[in-house]
């Protein structure tokens, strides 16, 4: 999987694509956009800078960095599928959704933005960990 | 497991730099196997072996 991986660079641009994925949103709800249609173009924007951040190359890219790929990627999985049991809890972790469409239907895990930034977030959080561990 | 990866690399007067620079990874990577947090690959062994004149069993050893 890691065999082809994108220049260091495109690390960087992930990052921009998924944090530009919100203010998009916001844009496109306030231009007049369906809240479903909304959400879907935020999803996939995330999801292209979420796939460019685990494709893209480290400086120092070696067997031990992969290692830690590997594990940020198992986190980022698991905070997934921990997302999605959390999103059959309704209204625990409604302020995303009431924020996005006025609704308190479903929550911050219901809707796959939010479970791709919360995925990110443990991504980065353990390859960070990972790397820096000595 | 332990190794012996400091003491020969101080032995050998090769730096971290330099030995991270031989075997082909980061120097980072060099600080986690001397301190025993990232054991390495099969391929990375028998590269440090190369690069000291020792056999793997002699640099990499189970603790007792």
């Amino acid at each position: 999987m890691f065999k082809f991986l994108f220049p260091n660079v495109f690390k960087k641009i992930g990052w921009g694509v998924l944090l530009s994925s919100l203010p998009i949103v916001i844009v496109f709800k306030y231009v007049g956009f369906s809240p479903d249609k909304t959400a879907d173009i935020g999803s996939i924007i995330a999801l292209i800078g979420f796939f460019l951040i685990i494709q893209s190359a480290e400086k120092d890219e070696d067997e031990r960095i992969k290692l830690c790929r590997l594990k940020a990627m198992s986190s980022a999985f698991l905070t997934f599928i921990i997302g999605i049991f959390v999103s059959k809890l309704d209204h625990l972790f409604d302020p995303f959704n009431y924020i996005f469409n006025h609704s308190h239907q479903g929550g911050l895990f219901d809707t796959p933005m939010g479970l791709l930034y919360f995925s990110a977030l443990f991504y980065f959080i353990t390859f960070r960990y990972s790397k820096d561990e000595e | 497991m332990k190794n012996r990866i400091r003491i020969e690399r101080a032995e050998h007067n090769i730096s971290q730099a330099m030995l991270a620079d031989k075997v082909k990874v980061s120097r980072q990577t060099i600080i986690s196997v001397e301190n025993g947090k990232y054991i390495p690959s099969t391929e990375l062994a028998l590269r440090l072996s190369e690069v000291f004149g020792k056999t793997v069993n002699e640099l990499f050893f189970l603790e007792e």
